[in-house]
């Protein structure tokens, strides 16, 4: 059964820089957390606290109830893959798993039996006798996986464990590394600059900016509504522009090139005031340009780019220099060939507008 | 036609490159053979003079024979001077890393910005004369401490050994990452001292024994500190060597030969260790191929 973790007004800082700027998380047992951001955003540093890697200057750090905050991290029963593996090199595989057991003085027929277990999990009970530098990149991975599981700790702490790996071997070891946290029911902290691979693995996201946190959520409301600019840039691509809130009538709309495109009305009064007004590109449809449908975005086709089953049309769009990105299925991208005028549709509900 | 006339061309183009590349070619021969000879010359008519009979007005020995080694190794002073030169050189491999290890594991897992300064500080030795650094180590160690002139050389045998020594097992400690090894130690539970003797102490082994075996290298050809610190109450087999030579050029090649033989074990070994190092393990975790 994996631990609780709650992290409380975490603060760290190297010289003047905070690395960690009050950070707080609550985690549940069996849930798995990413911490996603930009290269600087404080993850790693974050993790590392959690760890005991690095001691906080302020806050606290509570796993299953018990402040580790100051607590070595030999104590901490925690387990942690690093991101360039840090398998010992004069240890076989067998003896790197079993590194843990050993130093706990285990008994031998124990320490047999649990790297047998572990080493079946990861599929690799023929390389038990070869050196780290006999394993591939994903076969060090998965040895690093067991080392730190061989202790069944309730937390497991993972730093960028794929970055290293081709995309074929990530894609497999992200399922797998899925498939045994379910199995195991562990509480996973998993820290990743890739929001796919922080979509596809976790239970929760929290979107980390300059050593804070901006945003917390389940993938889909990051995606969906992304409470920040900073998240709104950050999650998947959108086509963003800095406007103004303008009225027409009772309805708020905002300026978007020549046209004026309705918006959801928030119950705040943002008249006049310049805001960042965002949209995802397959939220917009759009169409050929007739009598009917040129009071909205009008524009042309400039390029058309097959990404398999989705085809993306940039457009230039009347009065704005740059183009606009539109997704649509491929099958309905066929029928738009480059420099056509066509009229792109966004509807109200998915523009979001950030002070 | 215009094709043919093309290729013709090129093969024209080749034929007057070749004399060039070969004038090349065998310049750099020549000046290969020549370095060759240059190096060899000295220590092959050293080989030939030890085991001469009798060499004084033709090109090559008159005669062979290996007495002049049978004298070298029959002289009272031969097994005294090799066994000090042993043990000074024993001493100072074992006071060394004693000495080095600690601090330079210190400098990667805590304070990597103090590396330039120990570094540094390793090399102060060799900046100094040599008349300098004897009287040095005599006014610092022999009134105050009262230490013996033997344990004075090995201290100052550790002191010229400081770079091979830190050089050695720096190259060991970045090649396995120390610090994130011992930080991936410490979350599967280990303290310090397991740290220390699963991971860090076979992780530079290699690089100690380098360091050990130049040591060795060192003590070999050591003469003018250990005339000025020693001097005639402690003789070491470079200075059995050095006065050898004014009593039978013959004996002191042998001695000569002798000498180097010990160097080119060393050295092989060396060679052997460092191998191994190559071979064996590879650096600390790292993907060294993604299949």
């Amino acid at each position: 059964m994996g631990a609780s973790l709650q992290v409380r007004d975490l603060y760290k800082s190297f010289g003047e820089a905070a690395a960690v700027n009050d950070v707080s998380l609550d985690v549940s047992p069996g849930q798995f957390v990413s911490l996603l951001g930009p290269s600087g955003c404080g993850k790693t540093t974050t993790l590392r606290l959690i760890a005991g890697l690095e001691r906080a200057d302020e806050g606290e750090i509570i796993i299953d109830g018990r402040e580790v905050t100051h607590i070595p991290p030999q104590r901490r029963k925690i387990g942690m893959v690093f991101q360039q593996y840090a398998l010992f090199p004069n240890l076989t595989t067998f003896e790197n798993v079993a590194f843990a057991l050993r130093v706990d003085r285990e008994p031998k027929e124990r320490v047999a039996s649990r790297v047998q277990e572990l080493l079946e999990l990861v599929h690799l009970e023929k390389a038990a006798q070869r050196y780290p530098y006999q394993l591939s990149g994903g076969m060090q991975q998965r040895v690093a996986l067991a080392r730190a599981l061989a202790m069944e700790p309730p937390l497991l702490l993972l730093d960028e464990p794929l970055s290293a790996l081709d995309a074929a071997i990530r894609d497999e070891l992200r399922t797998e590394l899925r498939r045994l946290q379910r199995h195991l029911d562990l509480t996973v902290i998993y820290v990743t600059h890739d929001q796919a691979e922080a979509m596809a693995l976790s239970d929760e996201v929290v979107v980390m900016e300059k050593g804070t946190v901006s945003q917390v959520g389940t993938p889909r409301e990051l995606y969906d509504r992304p409470a920040t600019r900073f998240a709104a840039g950050f999650i998947g691509s959108s086509n963003r522009r800095v406007t103004r809130v303008e009225m027409a009538g009772n309805r708020p709309m905002i300026r978007w090139g020549n046209a004026l495109l309705p918006i959801s009305p928030n119950g705040r009064d943002e008249r006049g005031e310049a805001v960042l007004a965002a949209w995802r590109p397959e939220s917009a449809t759009v169409s050929e340009l007739t009598g009917a449908n040129g009071s909205g975005l009008v524009g042309s086709v400039e390029l058309i780019t097959f990404l398999g089953p989705i085809t993306r049309l940039d457009i230039l769009v009347d009065g704005d220099p740059e183009p606009v990105l539109v997704d649509l299925a491929s099958n309905t991208a066929q029928s738009f060939a480059m420099g056509q005028r066509v009229a792109v549709t966004v509807p109200p509900e998915a523009i979001r507008i950030y002070s | 036609m215009a094709i043919v006339m093309a290729a013709e061309e090129t093969a024209v183009q080749q034929m007057r490159r070749k004399p060039r590349a070969q004038v090349g070619s065998i310049l750099l021969r020549v000046a290969l053979i020549a370095a060759v000879l240059y190096l060899a010359l000295p220590l092959l008519a050293t080989l030939a003079f030890s085991l001469a009979t009798v060499w004084s007005r033709t090109v090559l020995p008159e005669g062979y024979t290996l007495e002049w080694y049978v004298a070298a190794v029959m002289d009272d002073r031969f097994w005294p001077t090799t066994l000090r030169t042993l043990q000074a050189t024993l001493g100072a491999a074992i006071i060394s890393p004693l000495l080095v290890a600690p601090a330079l594991l210190a400098v990667h897992l805590r304070a990597p910005k103090w590396k330039p300064w120990l570094e540094f500080l390793s090399i102060v030795p060799w900046a100094l004369p040599g008349v300098v650094l004897a009287l040095a180590m005599i006014r610092a160690y022999i009134s105050p401490f009262n230490v013996s002139r033997p344990g004075l050389l090995i201290l100052t045998y550790v002191l010229l050994s400081l770079p091979f020594m830190f050089r050695s097992i720096d190259a060991s400690l970045s090649a396995i990452d120390a610090r994130t090894l011992s930080e991936a130690a410490q979350m599967l539970g280990a303290g310090w001292f397991d740290i220390g003797r699963r991971i860090l102490l076979p992780g530079i082994m290699p690089g100690l024994m380098s360091g050990v075996l130049l040591i060795a290298a060192l003590g070999a050809g050591e003469f003018a500190l250990a005339s000025l610190m020693a001097g005639s109450g402690w003789k070491t087999f470079p200075i059995y060597q050095a006065q050898a030579q004014g009593v039978d050029g013959r004996i002191a090649s042998a001695l000569a030969i002798i000498g180097l033989l010990y160097v080119l074990v060393v050295s092989l070994l060396l060679l052997f260790v460092a191998g191994r190092n190559r071979s064996g393990t590879g650096a600390a975790g790292m993907p060294l191929v993604n299949k």
